[in-house]
């Protein structure tokens, strides 16, 4: 132990040659330094881009364009096209993902046995690789062969066959379902947790006061669920924003852009057209969307915290 | 073995300059080798600060503690030899029992081998009755056991001194008892000296040798459980002391020659001025009541005062029966042995001796005439007051 | 109970205890429910099913019409091509063959050892930096109070939204800057920054609930500060510190955007590799199913023993029983 004792008396002796005040902060020095460099840099550096007509490939002959990129952006029917795929995905993502979670939550809560390896199954969706997850909806959804125009047929919804991911009108749905089939089971999860962190007690005094199942859920279960769900709403609505691999493996957000949204415009923008410009125009609309729902996440996060 | 001394500690959080909060204040106590300490108080009154402070786990901003005469405020936690066993038990969950018993022993500077160290665990564990649970991890254990367990830690080691910061508040009440009984018996066989910090004056009162209750974190009274039964230093004392909470009135005392007369709202009695140590100097006083002391009239005679009050609430307690009643100024709270056929709604009168009434300074709140056991209270005229 | 017809409460609940108080509301109520769960789990788990029966498939049976629901004529040709596949890329056919006289030959072009390597010590590296930084800053969040504690916990929350494909494209310049593009390097550094805050959230939860009389025993029981930490706090954090490391692997272990704009095929990780292989092969959807449970095996293991830390790892412990 004595060679143990020396070491730390003199990293104890270095250690308070620090001023006190300035002491605290070491530890968290090192991550802050990886992350400010490697995530609030390139944010900053992204905001300067995206003045810039500027080629991937020849970055030096950068130009300063003012706002022409987004004005680019504010005129473009294409990137129009791809903003309106972004909202239907995201509303009717995370609205669906939201539903269809709640349930899945439920049902594993209330109504079905072996919880918590229920719930272990039920997660595999949003653990596996999101390659893995992408190919098997892309093989569901493929024209060929896929299970699910046999499905559709066999449920008389279509006569034959259709190709779905390479048509112009339907391309933009499978990759929302395949997302929809990842994000549910998260909710799920955040649901199960809360409604198992409810006192059973209040239900029991609750039907005392003579409250129906459905009044124990409104006036009980909703209330005492309110900043879970609310941080769990906020995290479909940043996954679903923030997704590239469900539509890039499946679309690659085409035909055209018609299953485009924001992020896969800007990584084909970029990495595609070369024009990086233009790319960190769209990553600033992508932050800024982001950093609202991060700073509504935090606020929730700060309630919760406060209720504990 | 080890004589303890806490001579004129302050414990101060935060910046004694600007805001800082007195946890403890100019706190002397003196602990001779082998006596059991309690230090008794409400909630936020220092005693766990002090337990604290005499462990090392918390520096005192004034004053000196010292082991034996040697001054240990700078010594670290880890080289004063005190073993402590905390509210929580604080077992070490990833250790099985056996590793919790030994770990303390193998830290030590000893030189005992494994097999040493091992036939120690055993004793301690068969001492209180834990051999079979040896192998098990705290989380399978009942708080019961747990106790034994942290109980054992501190005995293994023989260390100077046994702290024990509220170790029953965890348990159910049927377990502390007997846990208390435990500590106690285990305290006088291997003779260490200890000090043992609770808020539950019952539980002080039986285990402890002296009891020091502080209040605010200033020492209200050192001494003996009897003492402090009988003699409280002062109305905090008194109040804090005994269940149920002692009966109060506000009175008016004269000097009647051999007599001090007293009267209060409900009735007007006399003490001989044999049973009173002091000169009472004051007019105004608050005059106490032991819920215990009480007597209903027609059960015995005395000379002492009576309060007529019609009953309220009985709570049977077994053989007993605490009443709660009311009188002309208020409540009044008695605890009424044998066999009683009171009821709500009841009038009765209570009596007691002078010899057990309580005398506060109304203004000081200090004690002028404290509670004289019966066969002292006999002596009292020939020998004067002395307890 | 009293019913109060002004109440339109009591209305309401007329109307519910039909579908709870009858013999047919059961009826109902529970046929529904079990319709529910029929639609909802199929939904969850057929997509699973699907790809473990493909893997057994054959390549002919794959490219029948209409496709068959239980494998005809199971068979692990799929993994076959990928174990094949990767050994012979790897240049180690030439050792089997002359070792035992197997010829080795595949038509199909994935090198999953190296995809699997690659990620390995991208996920370790990535794991180790968030767990060593992450804990440290962690301990302090959650023991002492200091100006500017809340501005760093709400960035670091924060930052845990950001990356990805919202600065996809500046830190392809800051790595090409400098001079890290195509090198695992500048993936463990990115990786190290997006879980580092992970971990400090998770520790940090672990922290607060980290009874302070532990830490006094231990000093009572005449530990040094370096026994207390190496004797009491470690084991007892363990779960949390696997947990962490976990989080910070499985998260490396999935993550495309940036390995694929910043690394070349050559160095490619599990996930575009995966990825050029789906697109190049989409044919042979057996041999994509059989890599694709092969690569998800880490994964399935790393839940099963970390579910427990799960949400509260999802949501930085916003989210608890």
């Amino acid at each position: 132990m004595s060679y143990v004792d020396n070491a730390q008396a003199s990293y104890e002796h270095a250690i308070e040659r620090v001023p006190e005040g300035v002491r605290v902060y070491l530890p968290i020095l090192p991550v802050m330094s990886l992350v400010g460099v490697f995530i609030l840099y390139p944010i900053a550096q992204a905001i300067y881009s995206s003045f810039f007509d500027k080629d991937l490939l020849s970055p030096a002959e950068a130009e300063f364009v003012g706002l022409a990129n987004y004005a680019e952006i504010w005129t473009s029917e294409t990137i129009h096209q791809v903003l309106w795929n972004t909202f239907v995905w995201v509303a009717v993502g995370s609205i669906a993902a939201i539903v269809l979670g709640f349930l899945m939550g439920w049902l594993l809560y209330e109504k079905l046995p072996f919880t918590s390896v229920a719930s272990a199954i039920v997660l595999i969706p949003w653990v596996l690789p999101r390659v893995v997850g992408a190919s098997i909806w892309q093989f569901m959804f493929g024209g060929s062969q896929g299970i699910i125009n046999e499905l559709l047929v066999q449920l008389g919804v279509i006569d034959e066959y259709i190709v779905m991911l390479g048509s112009t009108d339907l391309s933009l749905w499978p990759p929302i379902v395949g997302m929809i089939w990842r994000l549910a089971p998260l909710f799920a999860l955040l649901t199960l947790t809360s409604l198992q962190g409810i006192d059973e007690h209040l239900y029991e005094a609750a039907r005392m006061d003579g409250a129906t199942p459905w009044e124990q859920f409104r006036y009980i279960t909703l209330p005492m669920m309110r900043y879970n769900l609310a941080i769990g709403f906020l995290l479909m609505l940043i996954y679903n924003i923030r997704n590239f691999s469900m539509v890039w493996v499946m679309t690659k957000g085409g035909p055209g852009v018609s299953s485009s949204t924001l992020p896969v415009m800007i990584y084909r923008t970029a990495f595609v057209d070369f024009n990086v410009g233009l790319a960190s125009a769209l990553s600033m609309l992508l932050f800024v969307v982001l950093l609202v729902f991060s700073y509504y996440y935090i606020q929730v996060y700060d309630k919760v915290q406060g209720e504990f | 073995m080890t004589h303890l001394e806490v001579d004129g500690v302050t414990k101060v959080f935060g910046d004694p300059e600007k805001d800082g909060v007195v946890a403890v204040n100019d706190l002397s106590i003196d602990v001779p080798d082998g006596d059991f300490l309690v230090l008794l108080g409400p909630s936020g009154c220092g005693k766990t600060t002090t337990l604290r402070m005499i462990g090392g786990l918390e520096d005192p901003t004034e004053g000196e503690i010292r082991f034996d005469g040697t001054v240990v405020n700078d010594i670290k936690a880890r080289n004063r030899d005190v073993a402590m066993v905390f509210q929580d038990f604080a077992l070490y969950p990833h250790m099985t029992v056996r590793e919790n018993l030994g770990f303390g022993l193998r830290r030590e500077d000893n030189d005992m081998t494994d097999g040493e160290i091992d036939q120690r665990v055993t004793e301690v564990a068969e001492m209180l009755e834990i051999e079979e649970l040896l192998n098990n991890k705290p989380a399978q254990l009942s708080g019961g056991q747990q106790q034994r367990v942290a109980l054992g830690r501190a005995i293994i080691r023989e260390p100077r001194l046994f702290l024990f910061d509220e170790p029953l508040a965890n348990l159910d009440a049927q377990l502390r008892k007997t846990m208390r009984t435990e500590i106690d018996e285990l305290q006088s066989q291997v003779g260490i000296t200890s000090a043992y910090v609770t808020h539950n004056q019952e539980e002080a009162m039986t285990i402890a040798d002296t009891i020091a209750i502080l209040n605010d974190g200033k020492l209200q009274q050192l001494g003996t459980p009897d003492q402090v039964f009988n003699e409280p230093a002062n109305l905090f004392v008194a109040q804090f002391v005994g269940s149920p909470d002692m009966n109060l009135y506000s009175g008016r005392v004269t000097d009647s020659g051999d007599d001090y007369a007293i009267e209060t709202d409900d009735t007007s009695f006399e003490i001989p001025k044999a049973l009173v140590e002091t000169e009472i100097d004051t007019s105004d006083v608050l005059v106490g009541f032991r819920p215990q002391d009480l007597y209903q009239r027609a059960a015995r005679l005395t000379e002492g005062p009576d309060v007529d009050a019609e009953v309220r609430v009985v709570e049977p307690v077994g053989t007993e029966a605490i009443v709660h009643a009311e009188s002309e100024s208020g409540d009044i709270t008695a605890k009424i042995g044998g066999f009683h056929d009171l009821a709500a709604g009841d009038s009765l009168t209570f009596t007691i001796a002078p010899e057990h009434v309580y005398l506060f300074d109304a203004e000081t709140e200090e004690l002028i005439k404290g509670r004289l056991m019966a066969e002292r209270a006999e002596d009292a005229p020939t020998n004067g007051v002395e307890v | 109970m009293a019913t109060d017809t002004q109440d339109p409460k009591s209305e309401f609940r007329k109307n519910q205890s039909w579908l709870y108080d009858t013999q047919s509301g059961t009826y109902v109520r529970k046929s529904l429910i079990g319709l529910l769960t029929l639609v909802v789990f199929t939904y969850v788990l057929f997509p699973l099913y699907w790809m473990v029966v493909t893997a057994f498939k054959t390549t002919a049976e794959i490219q029948q019409i209409p496709p068959t629901v239980f494998p005809e004529d199971p068979s692990l040709q799929g993994f076959r091509m990928v174990v094949m596949s990767s050994l012979q890329t790897s240049g180690y056919d030439a050792f089997f063959e002359q070792s035992f006289g197997w010829e080795i030959s595949s038509a199909i072009d994935i090198d999953i050892l190296t995809l699997i390597l690659n990620s390995l010590k991208v996920a370790v590296g990535a794991g180790l930096i968030a767990l060593v930084l992450g804990t440290g800053a962690a301990y302090v969040l959650s023991q002492r109070e200091f100006r500017g504690k809340n501005a760093i916990m709400s960035l670091l929350l924060a930052s845990l939204m950001f990356p990805g494909t919202a600065i996809m494209v500046p830190e392809w310049e800051l790595i090409s800057t400098l001079g890290l593009f195509n090198t695992h390097l500048a993936l463990i550094l990115i990786y190290g920054a997006m879980t580092s805050p992970f971990v400090v959230w998770l520790m940090k939860g672990f922290f607060d609930d980290f009874p302070d009389s532990i830490v006094e025993a231990s000093r009572i029981d005449q530990c040094t500060p370096f026994e207390t930490f190496w004797y009491v706090l470690v084991p007892m954090a363990r779960n949390s510190l696997i947990a962490s490391f976990i989080f910070a692997f499985l998260l490396a272990w999935n993550e495309l955007v940036f390995a694929l704009t910043l690394l070349d095929n050559s160095k490619f990780t599990v996930p575009p590799g995966l990825l050029t292989f789906v697109q190049g092969f989409n044919t042979q959807w057996n041999v994509v199913a059989a890599a694709s449970i092969i690569i998800s095996l880490p994964v399935l293991a790393g839940l099963a023993y970390i579910q427990q830390y799960f949400v509260q790892g999802l949501t930085g412990g916003a989210v608890k029983g």
